[in-house]
């Protein structure tokens, strides 16, 4: 299987050059982002921060000083997240594809859909019907709408690729459900599992529309942060918190790569 | 006997339909209780009269918004899933050295919120970005210093957040293309130009569309970019923010997150109908008759 | 059948358990980073710490930075920073009205006299209250001053090129100026408000015919490069933006404790003054930490430091002679004159309204 193009080895160094290239472009802003950080040099404009910084080191523990509550906000949302989600869609997941009821079918569109409404509409929908609520459970629940319908995509898709009949094989010999559920579905589903862990930690981690105007100057998830960040501080502190927010996430969605990498299609409402 | 009577066990269980729908139930609750109850609020207090949707959809600063989301999303949709064909030809199908890097570097933007590829956009083409300065360094001219927050630096940002993601749905799509077709339509004669329209496209189309379906709504709903990059040429969901902080207008603001929403959710039925007759109409004649030759192939 | 499940099982677990390992390390790194960055730059408070909710808080503006830094040093009292401009404060407050989450805002004069229109705000008179001058605070207590400020050009003479300076209103309008204009959204923010108001009422319109003023704004706009709902400061002082219309303060502080290439003019057709004011949520949170404060800031620890960012302090006596020394010469102020706040605050809706549609309007 080739490119149409008449030389076969031609076509795959073509190919392969423009793939790198477009790798390239991808990578460019990052790096040079992470050379930002580290540099010291006044390249990119003076610093104004009310509060001098000497020092790649030192720049990390100031930026780490200022949004460091933000950023342990986002673990503790993503910690709290990421069960939940799975315990929400995972059973849903499993109950689409093996034990249908009426309206099920329905039901399933129905948990991918949210993924279309836009995160500003859904936080303003939130303050207005439960502003009372504690913040962090509003900022929990709009991550929830986003993370939900990845899991169910996730574990239906590996359902479907999965032979319904060994379950049934597995009745006929004589399993008991909880059985069955314990010893064949939930290892056939491990990688599905994992993957949905990981794909809900790595969009939690830098979900933003809903966060943002759901933030309040106390309860505020990093993303939300990032953005004064951007506004307010200068190049080298804006670097560094971007470093700082991609560090945890570089192995998470190298491993959801390394397991399939197809659910990650989707990725972070942008 | 080895286990118990199946029979007696099936008597004694739950039906597997309440147990289905036990088991679904927790998301239920869930879907009902913080998104269709909050999200009704919101669509009542839009329709509360047609006033709200009269002025959103009357000539100026709201409908230029729709319009320029609508625009911008199909366009930079397009050129992406154009841009992400070879690369996800190339990541599919070929093994080469360096191919999980590449793969690696392609996916890590998805977890990127809108702001961070924002802030990235000016990083590279603000006023004193990467580039311009680069430009400056080598050849003394000032060149594309700002270009971030020109509609073209906008275009550009939804590309970067685009590609990444039609990559990977192509990607898998590719992967399972299944190449004795392709084969046997060579040794049955057809041209390449034949192989491509006739055998390659029909099979590709829904996973073509399935990515311009996720690009197209992935940009509609973006906001953390615009946020960032866009000054004269808006797009709704920056006009629903301005609307909602600046002015508590939640007539207006509702009127407009229900129309970006209905027109996302148009668009991707389209995609998604018009991909669903395409394959009923591919699955006979021609691709058909190829099927069949490549198993008789295969078999042989 | 069952290796294959076990294996796929195992690699799964084998690769989440690095990513997982890699997670976890990094968070490790931060924490200790965290862990080591000095408690007195920490500005955020965890729940247990106490804190004032100010919505409205930018630290480089009017160096809200180092008063929150000091206050914290001071009463052990955290008010984390807030990026709102005074309408969307207002509008915060407003969406808040049954749940409030903020204990006070910080305006621009007028928006913040609509918010006590509106009933947002509780009365309360900080001590030292007689102090204030009667123009610049609420009879009731609602509001109160706690700066002033002059609208100004702030130039960046670096990024301002072979351009010059430019000395008046009609001088921006030159078309050398291309691109480099930049003023704060007005709909955002109360500074901007003010500008719009003023140049209205400047140009020869008032409350009832705002054509003049969003037609010197609409010349204007050829020029303008941005109308950004955050605070500019770092971008202006990079260079980023050559011109920035906005509180005089801001220009001195980037010149003098920032060591920016900046120049403040004030425009020779002349400018308005304009209050900074606080006003005590309703329902506050923290109505006692609030009150203390409020207090505060009107004590001359706060008002000195205010005056070091030089926006005029309401305690006169307050400003330091070497700071009043920096600003532009009496005869250059004489050119500004305050505006009316309820005017102001009466006008603000429509005027607002009439700038979107009139500057933003179809197009852009």
């Amino acid at each position: 299987m080739s490119l149409p193009i008449h030389s076969p080895r031609l076509a795959r160094r073509l190919g392969i050059a423009w793939t790198a290239l477009v790798a390239a472009m991808l990578a460019a802003p990052v790096a040079v982002t992470i050379a930002g950080a580290f540099s010291r040099s006044e390249w990119y404009g003076l610093r104004s921060e009310g509060a001098p910084v000497q020092g790649t080191a030192a720049l990390f523990t100031y930026v780490l000083g200022l949004w460091g509550h933000h950023l342990l906000r986002s673990a503790q949302i993503v910690a709290v997240v990421t069960p939940l989600a799975l315990l929400l869609g995972a059973p849903a997941a499993y109950a689409f594809r093996r034990l249908p009821f009426p309206g099920s079918r329905w039901l399933e569109a129905a948990a991918v859909a949210p993924l279309a409404i836009p995160g500003i509409v859904l936080a303003v929908a939130l303050i207005e019907t439960a502003g009372g609520a504690p913040r962090f459970a509003l900022l929990a629940a709009g991550h929830l709408v986003y993370t939900v319908p990845l899991v169910v995509r996730t574990v239906g898709n590996a359902l479907h690729g999965h032979d319904p009949q060994l379950e049934d094989a597995a009745r006929t010999l004589g399993a008991g459900r909880l059985a069955i559920v314990r010893r064949l579905v939930v290892p056939l589903l491990a990688p599905a599992l994992v993957v949905s862990a990981l794909l809900v930690l790595a969009v939690s981690w830098g979900e933003f529309n809903v966060s943002f105007l759901l933030a309040t100057p106390r309860v505020q998830t990093f993303p939300a942060a990032l953005y004064l960040t951007y506004t307010t501080n200068s190049f080298p502190v804006a670097a560094a918190a971007t470093l700082v927010f991609l560090l945890p996430v570089v192995p998470v969605v190298a491993a959801i790569q390394a397991l399939g990498g197809e659910e990650l299609q989707r990725g972070a409402q942008p | 006997m080895a286990g118990r009577d199946p029979r007696r066990r099936a008597l004694g269980a739950p039906p597997p339909a309440a147990a289905g729908f036990l088991l679904a139930l927790p998301l239920l609750l869930f879907l009902v209780a913080l998104v269709l109850w909050p999200v009704s609020h919101l669509v009542a207090a839009a329709t509360h009269g047609p006033g709200a949707f009269r002025v959103v959809l009357a000539a100026g600063r709201y409908r230029t918004a729709l319009v320029n989301s609508l625009l911008l999303s199909a366009a930079a949709a397009g050129a992406a899933v154009l841009l992400s064909l070879v690369p996800a030809w190339v990541l599919a199908r070929e093994r080469f050295a360096g191919r999980q890097l590449l793969r690696a570097a392609m996916a890590l933007p998805l977890s990127f919120s809108g702001v961070l590829v924002g802030f990235l956009m000016v990083v590279m083409l603000g006023r004193i970005g990467a580039i311009p300065e680069l430009v400056r360094w080598l050849t003394g001219r000032q060149l594309l210093a700002g270009a971030a927050y020109t509609p073209a630096g906008l275009f550009v940002a939804y590309l970067y957040f685009e590609v990444p993601r039609a990559v990977l749905t192509l990607e898998a799509a590719f992967r399972r293309f299944p190449p004795e077709l392709d084969a046997a339509a060579r040794t049955l004669g057809a041209s390449t130009r034949e192989r491509l329209l006739r055998v390659r496209l029909p099979l590709l189309a829904p996973a073509l569309r399935a990515s311009l379906a996720l690009t197209f709504s992935a940009s509609m709903g973006s906001f953390g970019v615009a946020l960032i990059l866009s000054r004269r040429f808006t797009v709704a969901p920056v006009e629903i923010y301005t609307e909602l902080t600046g002015f508590s207008n939640d007539a207006v603001a509702g009127a407009l997150c229900l129309l970006l929403a209905l027109a996302t959710l148009a668009a991707d039925r389209l995609l998604a109908q018009g991909g669903r007759r395409w394959r009923r109409a591919g699955s006979g004649g021609g691709l058909g008759g190829l099927r069949q030759a490549a198993a008789s192939g295969t078999r042989s | 059948m069952p290796t294959t499940m076990g294996h796929a099982a195992r690699h799964a677990s084998r690769v989440a358990g690095l990513a997982i390992g890699g997670a976890i390390a990094s968070g490790l790194v931060i924490a200790a980073g965290f862990a080591a960055a000095p408690s007195s730059a920490r500005t955020a408070a965890p729940a247990t710490e106490k804190v004032v909710i100010q919505y409205d808080c930018i630290p480089n503006y009017a160096n809200w930075g180092s008063v929150t830094a000091l206050y914290k040093k001071v009463s052990g009292v955290t008010v984390p920073p807030d990026p709102k401009g005074s309408s969307v404060a207002l509008a915060a407050l407003e969406r808040e009205r049954d749940h409030p989450v903020a204990d006070c805002a910080y305006y621009s004069g007028a928006i913040g006299l609509q918010a006590a229109q509106k009933g947002l705000h509780q009365p309360y008179k900080p001590k030292g209250w007689e102090v204030i001058p009667t123009e610049l605070k609420d009879p009731a207590g609602l509001w109160w001053t706690v700066h002033t400020s002059t609208i100004a050009i702030l130039v960046n003479t670096k990024a301002l090129g072979t351009a010059p300076v430019p000395r008046s209103w009609h001088q921006l309008l030159d078309p050398a100026y291309k691109g480099m204009v930049a003023y704060d959204d007005p709909t955002w923010g109360g500074t901007s408000y003010t500008l719009v108001y003023g140049l209205n009422l400047l140009m020869g319109g008032s409350d009832a015919n705002f054509k003049p003023g969003l037609a010197y704004l609409k010349q204007l706009d050829a020029n303008v490069s941005s109308y950004p709902r955050e605070s500019i400061y770092n971008a202006v002082l990079r260079g980023e933006v050559p011109i920035w219309i906005n509180a005089d303060g801001n220009g001195y502080k980037m010149r003098h404790v920032d060591g920016g290439p900046i120049e403040v003019v004030i425009p020779a057709e002349g400018s308005f003054t304009m209050p900074l004011v606080m006003g005590m949520a309703k329902g506050a949170p923290h109505p006692e930490e609030t009150r203390r404060y409020f207090d505060w800031l009107l004590g001359p620890e706060a008002q000195a430091e205010f005056a070091k960012a030089f926006f005029r302090p309401v305690l006169a006596r307050a400003m330091p002679a070497d700071v009043a020394a920096k600003f532009l010469p009496a005869r250059e102020y004489a050119r500004a004159r305050p505006l009316d706040l309820a005017r102001m605050a009466a006008a603000a809706d429509a005027l607002k309204r009439a700038w979107l549609d009139e500057i933003r309007g179809a197009g852009r």
